[in-house]
């Protein structure tokens, strides 16, 4: 029986990692494809990151005679705290990888440790874009962090656990039950979060080369080669792992209740479908949307608090 | 026109600022026996309204040329500007190309309105090339005299920012940047370029910052300058235009045409009715086409991505237009002077308008979405404000002026060519900033098509080009001015020996306006730098030259 449990884990463990490992750039080729195709351009084609990540794998970075040792390493700090994030999420089954190793606090907090690392490593360089892109980044965290704790601390509240796994299964439970209005208000702050945190538009735009609006492209801009490869890749697999926290938590419907073959398959291509949607908003609103002003960003990151507040106050109030 | 100025006038207002007579050499434009010299031009004319203008206009193009000695350059500039002289370059020469001597010499051209040009020239000896800096009164001369200072030696005794401009290396050993940079608790300066992210033209910014907050911004351009204006120096006037037309690749029909106007000037020419028509339908063109992309680029700027898409698919469409009238997307190689070099095709001329109103109105249709975004809007508005006063006071040209309310254009104030028929629509409108100037692009995009669908049916007939009628005598200096599509340029010529090119200057618009942009800047927050850039979107290729 304890054999067996391990031997689930680290089924679970690889499954996790490979699928995710394999997708995430496969997410951010499609979010690509929809906005160029709203610009009216072919694009390139959904080989294209992969490509780009071998090609950045296979180089050497160079870096600036201002970087010490924490540019060295942090690309691959924030690469691992990201991969540990991914495996404390549910995706294919209702129990995350690492179910019992850590909650959706460590989540937020290996996030946090990612973040923390990668704006260091940007000051690291030396570089004057670098600094502007973690001050704004450190910034614009600081102001979602709020909204994206009471987002979930309201679902947490309702399944009684903070075990991301439970919080699943609880939603699976209760089925379209769940949707109600405090749901509701926690899931649209969510989402705002997750456009900020993943750097989309309003807040950041991916693709752009104008140096002075970046914030996550900015602390990129001294990376190069294998820092730049496991940098982009965790930016990346982090639009993964919160689009999978957004559907795990708020909409959890498709995946599996038990271990077994047929159901964690099903889960998995639910699963993946529910990122693709995900994906394709987010390509609607970098084609869409003109980006809000630096200082504006507050008042839309106030809203996503708001929300959530709203939301845990009426579960708490009107249960 | 009643309150026209005479070169009279003028003569007597520096005569009474330096309490003696000057010498004042007047010269007009066209030979003197009128535009009936153009040979072949056909008497049936298609309609009335392209009737060979009568004669030179009045005395909007005539130029005064007035010697002055240093200390009297002041005086006479404040006379001039009582009578509303507004600033258009500053030129150094050296006196050695049209005489046997050495020296060097410098002559601030202002335009007056409603008036001539006038050229205050001061001869300087090569071993003391000093002269009072004129930028205290006129500060719209602040690079040109700094630019004169790097490239000919003549030194602005008294300029308020005496630092180098064009040459960056080496930099003087006494205080090299000093109103470079601010400094106080929590300020921090951030470079910018000349190497950027994306494929863009190489300058250098210097944000001093605090937070977000813009101190104050140093603008470095001229890392693209080529040498232009030396280059041409002892060559022909056909060989010289390929040169002048390639100080930028998006400004071409204007440069082209400074050029040959001033050669026109020089030479006594008057290039016939279907050539001076056919360069306005051309100068439109390259309006309408720099308009729309500018429109696109300012979405760009503010990252809106569906307004930058969709206005470079226009803009790309406008290209072709010009590619099928002139063979060349970007309209190089076919003015010239005398008229041009190559008739325009007939494939492309036939439903030019309407092509060309089409894509103005698919333009307009997409503005008109644009403004609907409350996101995009918000984002121009308050953004990057040219109050009037500083415009005026440091002479913005194009759209940069008439955003800020000021009501300028060369088409109607000093119309040549063309233009001298037509009654152009002058769009001005006083908020100053981003929005502003995003509306007033958006407006003349419509009236240029409008002048296209108008002009394209209705080219009158004839000869093409005229040869140049006479040899320019050595030193003989014209000055000529077309407004593109970011303002006013004016080109100042000296013929020298044997009809040779003694010395070429272009002030483009570009050249004019950057300094605006680096003064805006501050007050606004640094990530709304590229948007208030591209909202003037400025050349550095024809600045450096």
């Amino acid at each position: 029986m304890e054999l067996n449990a391990v031997a689930t884990t680290i089924f679970l463990v690889v499954l996790q990692i490979a699928t995710f490992l394999a997708f995430a750039p496969f997410l951010t080729a499609t979010i690509r494809r929809t906005k160029a195709r709203l610009q009216s351009r072919r694009g390139p084609g959904l080989l294209q990151p992969y490509r780009d990540l071998a090609k950045w794998w296979a180089k050497l970075p160079l870096e600036s005679n201002a970087s010490g040792p924490v540019s060295r390493y942090a690309p691959a700090f924030v690469l691992a705290a990201v991969l540990a994030a991914a495996l404390l999420v549910p995706f294919a089954a209702n129990r995350a990888p690492l179910a019992g190793w850590g909650d959706l606090l460590v989540v937020v907090g290996l996030f946090a440790a990612a973040r923390f690392a990668l704006a260091l490593a940007a000051l690291d360089a030396g570089g004057a874009f670098g600094g502007m892109g973690s001050s704004r980044d450190v910034a614009i965290s600081a102001l979602a962090e709020p909204g994206l704790v009471l987002a979930l601390a309201g679902a947490a509240v309702a399944a009684n656990s903070s075990d991301l796994g439970a919080i699943s299964a609880f939603g699976v439970w209760r089925g379209v039950g769940l949707l109600g209005p405090a749901h509701l208000l926690a899931a649209a702050a969510f989402a705002i979060v997750l456009v900020a945190e993943t750097g989309h538009h309003p807040v950041d735009n991916p693709d752009t080369h104008l140096e002075l609006t970046m914030i996550h492209e900015g602390m990129l801009i001294e990376a190069s080669g294998r820092s730049l490869a496991m940098l982009v890749f965790a930016s990346e697999l982090k639009l993964v792992v919160l689009a999978a926290v957004f559907s795990a938590v708020f909409f959890p419907f498709g995946s599996a209740t038990e271990i077994a073959a047929g159901p964690i398959a099903f889960g998995l291509l639910v699963g993946f479908g529910k990122l693709l949607v995900v994906g394709q908003v987010l390509a609607l609103l970098d084609g869409s949307v003109a980006k809000l002003r630096l200082l504006r960003l507050p008042d839309l990151l106030g809203l996503a608090s708001l929300l959530a507040l709203t939301g845990l106050a009426v579960r708490v109030l009107l249960p | 026109m009643s309150d026209q100025i005479s070169s009279r006038a003028i003569r007597e207002a520096l005569r009474r600022a330096l309490g003696h007579a000057v010498p004042i050499s007047v010269t007009s434009s066209g030979p003197s026996s009128g535009p009936s010299s153009a040979p072949g031009a056909p008497s049936t004319a298609n309609s009335a309204s392209f009737a060979p203008s009568s004669a030179p206009g009045p005395a909007g193009d005539e130029e005064l040329l007035v010697n002055l000695a240093r200390e009297e350059l002041d005086p006479a500039i404040l006379a001039l500007q009582e009578l509303g002289a507004q600033h258009l370059m500053l030129v150094a020469f050296d006196l050695h190309s049209i005489r046997r001597r050495t020296g060097l010499a410098v002559e601030e051209a202002l335009a007056i309105p409603n008036g001539p040009i006038v050229r205050l020239r001061v001869e300087l000896p090569a071993d003391d090339p000093t002269y009072p800096s004129i930028t205290p009164l006129v500060p719209a001369a602040q690079w040109d005299e700094r630019e004169a200072h790097d490239l000919h030696g003549v030194v602005p005794v008294g300029h308020p920012d005496p630092r180098p401009l064009v040459i960056h290396e080496p930099a003087p050993p006494a205080a090299p940047f000093r109103s470079f940079v601010a400094h106080g608790e929590g300020v921090y300066q951030l470079p910018v370029g000349p190497i950027h992210a994306g494929v863009i033209e190489p300058g250098h910014f210097r944000f001093s910052a605090v937070g977000e907050s813009v101190l104050y911004l140093d603008a470095r351009l001229f890392y693209t300058h080529r040498g232009l204006e030396r280059l041409v120096e002892g060559r022909t006037m056909t060989e010289a235009l390929p040169i002048v037309e390639r100080a930028c690749g998006v400004c071409t029909v204007t440069h082209a045409t400074v050029y040959s106007r001033a050669v026109e000037r020089l030479t006594g020419t008057v290039p016939p009715p279907r050539a001076r028509m056919a360069r306005v339908l051309l100068a439109e063109m390259e309006r309408l086409y720099n308009h729309v992309g500018d429109l696109g680029n300012i979405c760009a700027g503010a990252g809106f991505n569906f307004g930058m898409s969709r206005l470079a698919w226009q803009k790309a469409q406008l290209l072709r237009l010009n590619e099928r009238l002139t063979g060349h997307r970007y309209l190089m190689g076919i003015v010239a002077p005398g008229g041009l070099r190559f008739e325009l095709d007939e494939r492309g001329l036939v439903g030019l308008g309407a092509l060309a109103t089409e894509i103005e109105r698919e333009v307009r249709s997409i503005v008109r979405l644009l403004v609907r975004s409350e996101g995009f809007m918000a984002r121009l508005h308050t953004t990057g404000v040219l109050s009037a006063k500083e415009a005026r006071r440091l002479g913005a040209l194009g759209v940069a002026a008439r955003a800020s309310g000021l009501d300028q254009d060369l088409r109607r104030d000093r119309p040549a060519d063309g233009y001298r028929d037509l009654q152009v629509r002058v769009i001005s409108t006083p908020a100053g900033d981003a929005a502003a100037r995003f509306h007033v692009r958006a407006q003349e995009a419509r009236v240029s098509a409008a002048l296209i669908a108008d002009l394209a049916g209705r080219l009158p007939a004839g000869p093409i080009a005229v040869p140049l009628a006479v040899q320019p005598r050595s030193g003989d200096v014209a000055l000529a001015g077309a407004e593109g599509p970011r303002g006013a340029s004016w080109l100042w010529l000296m013929a020298g020996p044997s009809g040779r090119i003694a010395r070429l200057h272009l002030r483009s618009a570009s050249f004019a306006n950057w300094p605006l942009v680096a003064t805006v800047v501050p007050g606004n927050i640094v990530p709304d730098f590229p948007l208030i850039n591209k909202s003037f979107e400025l050349c550095y290729a024809c600045t450096d030259r």
